[in-house]
């Protein structure tokens, strides 16, 4: 699974479904930016204790 | 080298090392909440929009960077090794500060991006701060209370671009309505 992540071939198209998701959300829900700051900022700097 | 660096942030800081990662912590969130006062006053400096223009073209384009490459564009380097030999407070401090920065680093994550991209949309220099603040308190607070529990994560950054990558490319689409009512 990870080499489907790092393939450019595949990314694409593994990115279509979240983005579909994302733009549904934005307009049906009204998400606003602050809320996606926060939950990002929660998220990354979860993550990002895997770093190298 | 990893754990030096991870030790040294919460150690040799007057022989304390909950004041040394009380330095670490609070650096960060003084350098997060710059960053994210930087890019909220970014935001509110131009026309809503010139604004939402801008911040579309720049959601497509790391859109388009997160559906075509894993690592995303970044300064691939850690924190500057020079500041181990201090030995003090100034270990704590300029690691602390330079991780809430957070663009002068390894970022290792396209969700990375929402942030100052989220943080000028919302043209607010204090709700940018107190967002990029929460970034330092998740990215800084967890590995100083990691460490202090003698707990290091290593590897899974594959695993964790797994998650990462679509919630980055979901939430970066969600801006999009957002900008497009500003135009």
């Amino acid at each position: 699974m990870p080499d489907l992540l790092t393939s450019p071939r595949t990314r694409p198209a593994l990115a279509l479904p979240p983005a579909v998701l994302g733009l549904l959300a934005g307009h049906l829900l009204g998400l606003q930016p602050w809320a996606l700051l926060v939950v990002a900022a929660l998220v990354v700097g979860i993550a990002q204790q895997t770093l190298p | 080298m990893i754990i030096m660096i991870t030790r040294a942030r919460v150690s040799g800081c007057f022989g304390s090392s909950v004041v040394a990662g009380a330095v670490l912590v609070l650096s960060a969130m003084t350098g997060a909440a710059l960053s994210g006062a930087f890019a909220g006053l970014l935001g509110a400096a131009v026309e809503p929009s010139l604004r939402a223009l801008l911040a579309l073209a720049a959601v497509t384009v790391s859109v388009a960077g997160a559906a075509f490459k894993a690592v995303p564009w970044q300064l691939d380097r850690e924190t500057d090794t020079r500041w181990l030999g201090y030995n003090d407070w100034r270990t704590a401090a300029y690691n602390g500060f330079a991780l809430g920065l957070g663009f002068t680093t390894r970022i290792g994550f396209w969700l990375w991006y929402v942030l100052p991209l989220a943080a000028f949309v919302t043209a607010d220099p204090l709700l940018g701060a107190a967002g990029y603040v929460v970034f330092a308190l998740t990215r800084v607070g967890l590995s100083a209370l990691l460490t202090s529990m003698d707990v290091y994560v290593s590897g899974g950054i594959a695993r964790a671009r797994m998650i990462t990558d679509p919630l980055a490319v979901a939430a970066l689409c969600a801006l999009y309505p957002v900008l497009t009512s500003l135009l």
